[in-house]
């Protein structure tokens, strides 16, 4: 038996307590629904629910059932009742391993494990719960065969992070605020809410008129307008409040360490989340900045790795965080962490031209005429008016938006990686990392054809949901054909790794 | 491509090596003939069924004087749709499909209004599929689906290869890619040797019967 294996382990006895709950949790809206809304007893829904009894004896017997062991190089996790099934992962295929732990894990000292490799959507193992020495007696075993840093031979001497080079960030209250201080944010929280109060009929008693009503006031020009402002103002200060409140629960005590060739990172109030990724799976890094954070000098910067695709990527647990906010001097030095080759300085950032330029204002000109049309089509007296104010003002907005937008997109090619710069409000650096790109596309819309461009798009693993892609539009054809051939080329001749099997 | 020159396919009794010089291919004709069959097929049953309403909704409907005409229109415009897409679209969208293999990889070219090549590096192949319908199967095509680890592009379909193009591009990706780093494999001795693995171990063959069957 070799210091890396591990004999057969079964889930923590709390399992079967954790099971129970999350299909209990499972039925409680059916149950309380069925609570209210059965008068007589003998309703046939009732009896429903003691179905439900048996299902949830076989489903907590099927969690109790799972048990895993370490031998020769891969994971083995035997699961299931009726249909056994016997899953093995070859340990240098895991990309991460995640762990959760909400309040009552955390009392009971266990935690939800997830172990991911790149192939499915799915995670290849979900391990609920251990204990906490347990996942950490896994996560040793399974990441402890990193080789050293030296992430890709293929690379070269550069690719050696110096050995002991560990570090740990804390992250400070007053710089969660900062991240939290995010309209957006709040808004996507806030349409959550609408959402789910919309499902449930909350609105259905609230409507504007009422409202007035019971705030006693009839109806008034002036009134109204107050009310409106000081309506708009309020739901500014909730949406904002949310976005602090939501930040400061997702992302308390945010700390990130890197040691022995992984990047560990915990975050959360409530529910914790650890997140272990072995350096040299990171498939992308994005560097962001939104208009506050930059004026403050600071970014935050994410990675993505190729596990978790299916996961959904809006709460804060599932996007790889490698730091939430830093102060802009950190982050070279965060980014050569995770490939001693990256270095933002030195980026020989080549613009889109002027043409490109044209074609963005034109665009922004076309969009407005095309906003412009509703209101001159159905309010026609009002229409005049809307159009006379609003449309110069729009067309301002716009070009200035597509004038900026032109000077800061941006692309480059760094034997690091492929590189693009996109925002006028919230500045995002994508570096898709060399030898990370799985297909290249290069599109061309008539438009495009007729100036002889063509927008280039890079597929990696990582390519989540949002923003973590690399799409350059408006680029000149030749130049993205030449970048897709180095790129290829690269691959083939170079033979890079793509950081999806340790090498 | 301008970056392959200086590289030869290697020795290989694979006929892919003939397919990857990196020049554009066209897909064949008989593509077109299955494209266009295929929209004759799903256009029939849906303009059955629509024909069927719309006689229904004359028959039955009480549509108001001077219009019994006007379930008519709307099918006339489908029926005319699915005219233009089973006789118009699939040459011209033919012209404007292709694809190319070289040493790096596969390119395909498609779309009429909108064109995209999507290029799969070879040594990002992970694993390739070659389908074909009972329509393929009738004209000798097939679909290469070429795998990739990737997220928005993790699959690349060539519908349309002559089958025969198909195994052959597919052998190759498979006897030599995925290349260097990313492969277990010994590539220096040759597809040879994966042929050898491929087939079961003598001691695990099925015994052979030593006697014939008895006649009955």
């Amino acid at each position: 038996m070799s210091e890396r294996d591990l004999k057969e382990q079964r889930l923590h006895p709390s399992s079967l307590l954790f099971s129970l709950l999350r299909h209990l949790r499972q039925f409680i809206w059916p149950l309380a629904l069925m609570f209210f809304l059965s008068k007589k007893s003998e309703s046939w829904e009732v009896y429903a629910v003691y179905a439900v009894i048996p299902l949830m004896i076989f489903e907590s017997w099927r969690y109790f059932n799972l048990r895993y062991l370490i031998a020769d190089g891969e994971l083995v996790v035997h699961e299931g009742v009726i249909f056994k099934n016997v899953r093995h992962v070859p340990l240098e295929r895991i990309q991460s391993i995640d762990s959760t732990q909400n309040f009552l894990h955390r009392m009971l000292h266990v935690a939800e494990v997830r172990v991911e490799t790149a192939g499915n959507t799915e995670p290849e193992a979900k391990l609920r719960v251990l204990s906490i020495s347990a996942r950490d007696r896994l996560r040793e075993i399974v990441f402890d065969g990193t080789p050293k840093p030296s992430i890709d031979p293929a690379r070269g001497q550069n690719a050696n992070v110096p050995a002991g080079d560990s570090f740990a960030f804390h992250l400070p209250a007053t710089e969660l605020a900062l991240l939290g201080l995010n309209p957006f944010r709040g808004l996507a929280i806030l349409g959550v809410g609408v959402g789910i109060g919309g499902q449930l009929g909350l609105f259905e008693m609230i409507s504007p008129a009422s409202i007035l009503s019971a705030l006693g006031l009839g109806a008034g020009v002036l009134q109204n307008f107050f009310i409106g402002v000081a309506s708009v103002f309020a739901v500014g200060v909730a949406i904002l409040f949310i976005s602090l409140v939501s930040t400061f629960i997702g992302l308390h005590d945010f700390t990130l360490e890197r040691s022995r060739g992984e990047f560990r990172t915990q975050c959360g109030l409530l529910t914790r989340h650890t997140t272990t990724i072995p350096l040299g799976r990171v498939q992308f890094v994005s560097i962001k900045s939104n208009l506050l954070l930059r004026l403050l000098k600071r970014s935050s910067i994410q990675i993505e790795t190729a596990g978790g695709k299916g996961e959904a990527k809006s709460g804060n647990h599932t996007q790889r965080w490698l730091m939430p906010v830093v102060e802009n001097g950190l982050v070279p030095g965060l980014l050569r962490s995770i490939d001693p080759n990256i270095n933002l300085e030195s980026v020989a950032w080549q613009g889109l031209g002027p043409k490109a330029g044209r074609r963005r204002l034109f665009r922004a000109i076309r969009e407005c005429l095309l906003i412009a049309i509703l209101p001159a089509i159905f309010y026609s007296s009002w229409g005049a008016q809307v159009l006379a104010i609003g449309l110069p003002i729009l067309v301002l907005i716009a070009l200035t938006h597509a004038h900026k937008q032109h000077q800061v997109t941006a692309w480059a090619s760094e034997p690091f990686g492929v590189l693009m710069r996109t925002g006028v409000l919230t500045r995002t650096i994508g570096v898709a990392l060399s030898g990370r790109v799985q297909s290249v596309s290069i599109s061309s819309s008539p438009f495009d054809r007729r100036y002889q461009m063509a927008s280039l798009s890079i597929d990696t693993a990582g390519a989540g949901k949002v923003g973590h892609k690399i799409n350059v539009e408006y680029m000149q054809r030749d130049l993205a054909e030449s970048l897709r051939d180095h790129l290829l080329f690269d691959l083939e001749a170079k033979g890079l790794s793509d950081g999806l099997v340790r090498t | 491509m301008a970056v392959d020159g200086d590289r030869t396919p290697s020795d290989s009794p694979c006929p892919g090596n003939v397919l990857a010089d990196g020049s554009i291919r066209s897909f064949p004709p008989a593509h077109v003939q299955v494209d266009r069959y295929s929209a004759l097929i799903s256009g029939g049953i849906i303009s059955a069924l629509l024909c069927t309403i719309a006689i229904l909704v004359d028959a039955f409907g009480e549509l108001p004087p001077g219009y019994s005409w006007a379930p008519y229109l709307p099918l006339g415009l489908l029926l005319l749709f699915f005219a233009l897409r089973a006789f118009w679209w699939p040459q011209l969208s033919h012209r404007h499909k292709s694809w190319s293999f070289s040493e790096l990889g596969i390119h395909l070219t498609q779309g009429v209004i909108w064109r995209t090549t999507t290029s799969v590096p070879r040594a990002r192949v992970q694993h390739t599929d070659v389908g074909q319908g009972p329509l393929q199967r009738r004209f000798g095509i097939a679909t290469l689906s070429v795998h990739t680890a990737g997220s928005d592009q993790a699959q690349v379909d060539l519908s349309g290869l002559l089958y025969d193009d198909a195994i052959a591009v597919r052998d190759f990706l498979i006897l030599k890619g995925p290349t260097h780093s990313t492969s277990n494999l010994d590539l220096s001795s040759g597809p040879a040797d994966i042929a050898h693995v491929a087939h079961p171990a003598p001691e695990a063959t099925i015994e052979q019967p030593s006697e014939p069957a008895p006649d009955e």
